[in-house]
């Protein structure tokens, strides 16, 4: 029966009723595949162990191009200058305060959306954005009053499209492209956040430049761990986005934990990242330019 | 090829080459120095003029260091005290050169002239006192005693120190005898279509030509190119902008016609002088390229960045990048060594080969001659 390629048959009731068959009877047969494969794997669990490690699906993550400046975990080079960098004094137990503020004349779901940043990152503060100041002028505002970070939400067409993060006093300064909101109601069985101070998951940051940005998400959030409340925010590094996602835990039985989604969620994905405090002439640590897109396979962070 | 880079953390990293002038095999890299962010390393530069050729590095804390080119080991040691890292209103060094005599400049607009030879040590001979906020200062590569700065609203100005005497030189002031020393000054160019004043702000300058003193090129914060002839007019010869971003590095190529110079978001550009045009784009850069030199005769660019790689592109018509070495730090200055190459004669021998060939070629070549016809009688 096989050998019969349907394609050939000529009559087209004919034609159809064969090439139905031929798939019901390729579906059975894999269906009893399977099934013997399950009674077998669970006579036998090593089998399923092995066929898992076996059956690794090829990936853009997983045949990722080399990459030097991935850090190694022994490099001391690297973590010598980290304990010396910009956000090593959070490190040393210096607790972020956060400002966080719109671009101009803002709309309606921007300030909801800064309402949500609000609850993520515990010691911010928003502050309406006025008309007279310039961000530099805000840097010189929050420097004065012991700011560690400034969080401005840009808007374009209305909706937030950006989120420039400023480490104070001298910077740097990041540029991200903000995607995918979803604001906490939006999602399907959300959970209230509590004022507990969340744990915090980040994810794939391996190069030098995610160590950086590691890092510095790392230094929004205090460095009390407080196990309290069994929220956690989660940054996780994807192909160069950045989700954030944020849950509420729980243990129902030894093996298992369930979880409950609080809002928001969003991507973002790193823009440019300048070494000083949001200048405009300031020099560019890093910057995407379509030219260093050469291949799927390249990553940055 | 031997490179040098200084860094953001104080570190001096050596990157040698095979011999065999394969630049794009991975090199040997030597690690000279330990991580203190105080130590930070804002310009360096090579003298011959002691029995060995050895390395100047000129650190944030006002520490200048000469090291050994082969160990790395400091043999001398100076200190700049008006130049402390503690505070952000300190100054910085923004020049330096070295042959018999070091010459150092900080942005306070001190610049001093100090033997580094080791039977007069810490003389300090000549100490002029410029105005403040400089931004560059270059000595010219062979008559040492000419050096050129401009800074932030602070012209070009040409200067000679065998005839300089003491006394503040403030470039604003016209009093003749307080200018004893300064050759030359620019102008500020004419105003613009809204009759307003146009800013200065040089960020880095160089000598055209090894042969003459009097051309200038410098590049600003507001991304304009300038050429500047001391013995035309005290305006520039010729006015550039291009792009839309602060230079931040300038250097001569392979002519005087020909420079390279980078902005703050990582472009480095070749520019025709005479036509202010780009010639091209070096590509590769992630993040702002804070140095540049060429090598190897001179055929290849070298270039360290803020994104910890040092690069080196072809200078030809492909511009192509023939290799990168990934630093681990945010890189300040790069020096090229070629004491050990050896490229240039072959490339000379090379072309006689090529010449001789072509000689033989004629040579040998059978002589054509019309045919005749036969004409039918």
């Amino acid at each position: 029966m096989n050998s019969i390629l349907p394609s050939q048959i000529k009559n087209k009731i004919k034609r159809e009723e064969v090439h139905a068959r031929q798939r019901q009877e390729k579906n059975r047969r894999k269906l009893e595949l399977r099934l013997q494969r399950r009674k077998e794997e669970a006579e036998d669990p090593s089998k399923k162990e092995e066929r898992l490690a076996k059956n690794v699906p090829k990936t853009l993550e997983n045949t990722r191009e080399f990459d030097e400046t991935i850090v190694d975990a022994e490099d001391t080079e690297v973590f010598e200058d980290e304990a010396s960098d910009e956000f090593s004094s959070y490190f040393k137990g210096i607790s972020p305060k956060m400002l966080i503020t719109t671009s101009k004349r803002p709309s309606k779901f921007t300030y909801e959306f800064a309402s949500e940043l609000i609850d993520i990152f515990p010691n911010s503060q928003f502050v309406k954005r006025g008309s007279k100041f310039s961000i530099k002028q805000i840097i010189g505002f929050c420097t004065n009053r012991d700011y560690t970070d400034v969080l401005v939400v840009n808007e374009d067409k209305k909706v937030p499209y950006a989120i420039t993060l400023i480490h104070l006093p001298d910077g740097p300064t990041a540029y991200f492209k903000l995607t995918s909101i979803k604001l906490n109601h939006e999602i399907q069985g959300h959970g209230r956040s509590s004022c507990h101070k969340p744990e915090l998951i980040l994810n794939n940051f391996n190069t030098r430049l995610g160590h950086t940005i590691g890092r510095w998400l790392q230094a929004l959030f205090p460095h009390v761990p407080e196990f309290q409340g069994r929220q956690v925010a989660t940054f996780h590094n994807q192909r160069d986005f950045i989700f954030f996602r944020r849950h509420r835990y729980v243990f129902k039985s030894k093996d298992k934990a369930e979880l409950q989604e609080i809002g928001p969620r969003f991507t973002l994905k790193l823009k440019w990242l300048q070494r000083g405090a949001f200048d405009k002439d300031g020099e560019y640590e890093w910057m995407f330019k379509p030219d260093l897109e050469t291949s799927r396979r390249r990553f940055f962070l | 090829m031997k490179i040098f880079t200084g860094d953001e953390t104080g570190l001096v990293k050596s990157i040698t080459f095979s011999e065999n002038s394969d630049y794009a095999s991975s090199p040997i890299v030597k690690t000279w120095g330990k991580i203190d962010r105080s130590k930070s390393i804002q310009l360096m530069c090579y003298t011959t003029a002691l029995e060995k050729k050895k390395l100047i590095v000129a650190r944030k804390n006002g520490q200048i260091d000469i090291l050994d080119t082969n160990d790395g080991k400091i043999s001398q040691e100076f200190f700049e005290a008006q130049v402390t890292g503690e505070h952000k209103s300190s100054a910085r060094f923004v020049g330096l050169f070295a042959n018999d005599r070091q010459v150092t400049c900080t942005d306070k607009g001190i610049v001093r002239y100090q033997s580094i030879l080791e039977d007069n040590l810490s003389t300090i001979e000549t100490t002029l006192t410029l105005a403040p906020d400089l931004c560059r200062l270059r000595v010219h590569p062979k008559e040492h005693h000419i050096f050129a700065c401009g800074g932030k609203e602070r012209e070009l100005s040409l200067w000679d120190v065998n005839s300089y005497k003491e006394g503040i030189c403030f470039i604003k002031t016209q009093k003749k005898e307080q200018k004893a020393g300064l050759v030359w000054m620019s102008k500020n160019v004419s105003h613009d279509f809204l009759d307003l004043r146009v800013p200065v702000w040089i960020t880095d300058l160089q000598f055209l030509s090894e042969q003459e003193t009097t051309k200038l090129v410098v590049g600003t914060k507001y991304h304009q190119i300038r050429i500047y002839d001391t013995k035309a007019k005290r305006r520039p010869v010729s006015d550039y902008n291009i792009g839309n971003n602060p230079v931040v590095s300038l250097i001569i190529g392979r002519n005087s016609n020909e420079i390279f110079f980078t902005d703050t978001i990582g472009n480095v550009f070749s520019v025709d002088v005479r036509t202010g045009k780009i010639l091209g784009q070096f590509k590769g850069f992630a993040g702002s390229v804070t140095n540049l030199a060429v090598a190897n005769g001179p055929s290849l660019l070298t270039s360290v960045s803020m994104d910890r790689f040092l690069r080196i592109h072809e200078i030809g018509a492909s511009r192509k990048l023939v290799n990168k070495v990934y630093l681990k730090q945010r890189l300040t200055c790069v020096i090229v060594d070629e004491s050990e190459d050896k490229i240039i004669g072959e490339s000379k021998q090379d072309a006689e080969k090529y010449d001789s060939e072509e000689e033989n070629i004629w040579e040998n070549m059978k002589e054509i001659k019309p045919k005749k016809r036969k004409i039918k009688h």
